[in-house]
């Protein structure tokens, strides 16, 4: 189970880092929500992950917030495209 | 016959936690490789929610308690609730302003 985290969480970063590349890069606002969206998503994966080597539901807790709020950034940038600062 | 069993579900769970693992994996690669988007916003959602969802499952086989196994099982039902609405709410935008620009 230790071999299998340790695969999972490395393919998780580096699906972090071409999503930071991403989210660095310039380009425009949504493209950058959306890779907030997927960098959100991966970090709930390596939590689920982390929690499934640990065998402990403490970092549950972790991954319940994330996906509350995750998408709060998606639908916010969303409305500031539509409206602009107003 | 329980140790079977329990063998069982570790490979099965591992094969959902590494299959989940390269989903988000492939859902970043899509993100730098497509090219417009709503082609990147269809790499973003789709596979990161499936690659959540795997992940979650392949938890859920390891915990025998009901209390992680719940907050697993809202963790998936957020997800696959609230990644359609974000990704919905930033196609509509996009759409308004390539709409007020043409």
């Amino acid at each position: 189970m230790t071999v299998v985290a340790y695969v999972s969480i490395g393919v998780l970063l580096a699906a972090v880092a071409l999503t930071l590349f991403r989210i660095l890069r310039p380009g425009e606002l949504e493209d950058r929500a959306v890779a907030l969206d997927v960098l959100t998503s991966v970090i709930i994966c390596g939590v689920l992950v982390w929690a499934a080597a640990d065998e402990s539901g403490t970092f549950l807790d972790v991954a319940l917030a994330l996906a509350v709020v995750g998408f709060l950034s998606a639908v916010t940038i969303a409305r500031f495209i539509e409206r602009g600062s107003e | 016959m329980i140790a079977l069993v329990d063998e069982v579900l570790d490979v099965a769970s591992a094969i959902l936690l590494i299959a989940g693992a390269t989903l988000a994996l492939v859902a970043s690669i899509g993100l730098l490789r497509l090219g417009d988007p709503r082609s990147r916003m269809h790499a973003a959602t789709k596979p990161a929610t499936l690659g959540v969802v795997m992940c979650g499952t392949g938890a859920i086989l390891q915990f025998d308690a009901w209390s992680p196994i719940t907050k697993l099982l809202a963790v998936i039902a957020l997800q696959l609730i609230t990644v359609p609405v974000g990704a919905h709410a930033l196609a509509h935008a996009i759409t308004e302003r390539e709409n007020d620009e043409g």
